[in-house]
């Protein structure tokens, strides 16, 4: 006769039946990755509360993680270490859609330039986020469209020409309007759109600038000649759809940068386009894509990068 | 019939013997992860604020370099990843210097995937291998190193 509350063989049997279905649920819980989204809502949540003038009375901190990704066509990444692994296919298009999607989700994490999360800062500081650390696997250099690099004029296209929900483009979602308006626009300083090496690894950037608002910090960037590669401001207004900007390109001879006005030769690729605040005064540089730790990326001197590696 | 009975109960008692190694090792492992979070983070933090420190020195690095005095975190390790094939994600594929926590036996890349997870990393195009240099307890000695420049490469000792 088994004492009164001691386990049967049964009931022993039901615990460990038990606790394996927990283990082996917990290992499905985690292969569906449920932390990425999770981390991309404590994000966009801090970033919200930050920019809240009541709730950021408080210690409210940003808790925004740096997400790293690596596209690849065969599954194996040999440039990055643990990274979230994002498997495409022959069609270029599967590609553009993972960068697409990255460049979206960055923009909604940091409240799509409808929030201030630096507070007021009256000096002219831009305050840069990375949300993405992208790497190409060696095995996209397979897709026959690709050459070792990926366009990113086509990149914009399809930007431009794909829609992230009805009746709004990926490109209009960016707070951006034409490819043809970014071009037009490069193009009087005589730069242009560049490639995204599969050699290379890359940052899905943005930012906020202090409510002093961008053309100021353009114009402090060359009072102190901070700018190592040195960048090139020109704005732009929309045109149907009314959005107005700064496009940014880098500018390869490093001289005086003016509003609107260049002096001196100046030609180089596209680093971003920075458009103004929807309901705040500040303005906002649209996510975009730079290389890891350049010249470029270094150009934009950020003040704080304000996510965590 | 009794020895049948001997033999079931001996059953039981392994079987509640594993489930307790089961509880034990599952209580255990919630324990020491909810307790050493707290830490891990406060390491994380002295490491960043080195990183920066020696991101200071070669910002503005000259013919006489600098020096870093009282390394902190205690018991962490600095690297050098230069020409190795893989690097920690924040090195993004360069030569860079990180500080994190040394694994016992590095096999499958052990210490790379510690030091992209834990760790804090500073890129320096131009850094110049080095041994690797365990931050001591403060109890034991206190670990100082000198940064410089010499024939274009950053070069970080011990002293």
């Amino acid at each position: 006769m088994s004492k009164k509350g001691e386990l049967t063989t049964q009931q022993i049997i039901i615990l460990i039946v038990l606790l394996i279905s927990f283990i082996v649920i917990l290992y499905f819980l985690f292969r569906l990755n449920i932390g990425k989204s999770s981390e991309e809502e404590i994000c966009h949540n801090s970033i919200v509360m930050k920019g809240n003038p009541i709730l950021s009375k408080g210690d409210v901190s940003i808790n925004c993680k740096r997400a790293y990704v690596c596209l690849s066509k065969d599954g194996s990444c040999e440039a990055m270490t643990n990274p979230e692994i994002k498997k495409v296919g022959d069609n270029p298009e599967e590609t553009y859609k993972v960068l697409a999607d990255e460049m979206a989700g960055c923009w909604w994490m940091f409240g799509e330039g409808k929030i201030n999360y630096v507070g007021k800062d009256f000096k002219e500081n831009f305050y840069c986020s990375i949300c993405s650390q992208l790497a190409f696997d060696n095995s996209l250099s397979d897709i026959e469209e690709f050459n070792e690099s990926l366009d990113e004029r086509v990149f914009y296209k399809y930007l431009e020409e794909n829609e992230i929900s009805e009746g709004q483009t990926y490109l209009n979602y960016l707070g951006l309007n034409s490819v043809e308006q970014i071009e037009e626009t490069l193009s009087q300083e005589g730069g242009s759109f560049g490639t995204f090496e599969f050699s290379k690894q890359y940052f899905i950037m943005t930012g906020i600038y202090s409510e002093v608002g961008v053309w100021k910090w353009v114009a402090g960037l060359a009072a102190v000649g901070a700018v190592a590669g040195g960048i090139v401001a020109t704005p732009f207004t929309g045109g149907a759809s009314a959005i107005g900007g700064v496009v940014f390109a880098k500018a390869v001879l490093l001289g005086s940068i003016s509003l609107g006005a260049v002096a001196g030769g100046f030609a180089g690729e596209y680093l971003g386009t920075a458009v103004s605040g929807d309901g705040v005064d500040n303005d906002f540089l649209s996510p975009v894509i730079l290389e890891a730790n350049s010249e470029e990326f270094a150009a934009f001197n950020c003040k704080d990068i304000m996510s965590l590696a | 019939m009794v020895k049948g009975k001997k033999a079931m109960l001996l059953t039981e008692e392994v079987l509640k013997i594993i489930v307790a190694v089961i509880g034990l090792v599952l209580l255990s492992y919630f324990l020491i992860s909810f307790f050493s979070s707290g830490a891990k983070e406060k390491k994380q933090r002295e490491a960043i604020e080195t990183i920066d420190k020696i991101s200071q020195i070669i910002s503005s690095i000259g013919i006489s370099g600098g020096n870093i005095s009282v390394l902190q975190p205690q018991r962490w390790t600095l690297f050098s990843f230069t020409e190795e094939e893989k690097k920690p994600n924040q090195c993004t594929g360069q030569n860079c210097v990180c500080i994190c926590n040394k694994v016992v036996g590095d096999l499958f890349d052990r210490q790379i995937k510690k030091c992209a997870k834990e760790g804090a990393c500073l890129v320096i195009f131009n850094l110049q291998e080095f041994e690797d240099i365990k931050i001591e307890a403060y109890a034991k000695e206190t670990t100082n190193i000198n940064i410089q420049e010499s024939g274009g490469k950053i070069q970080i000792t011990k002293i």
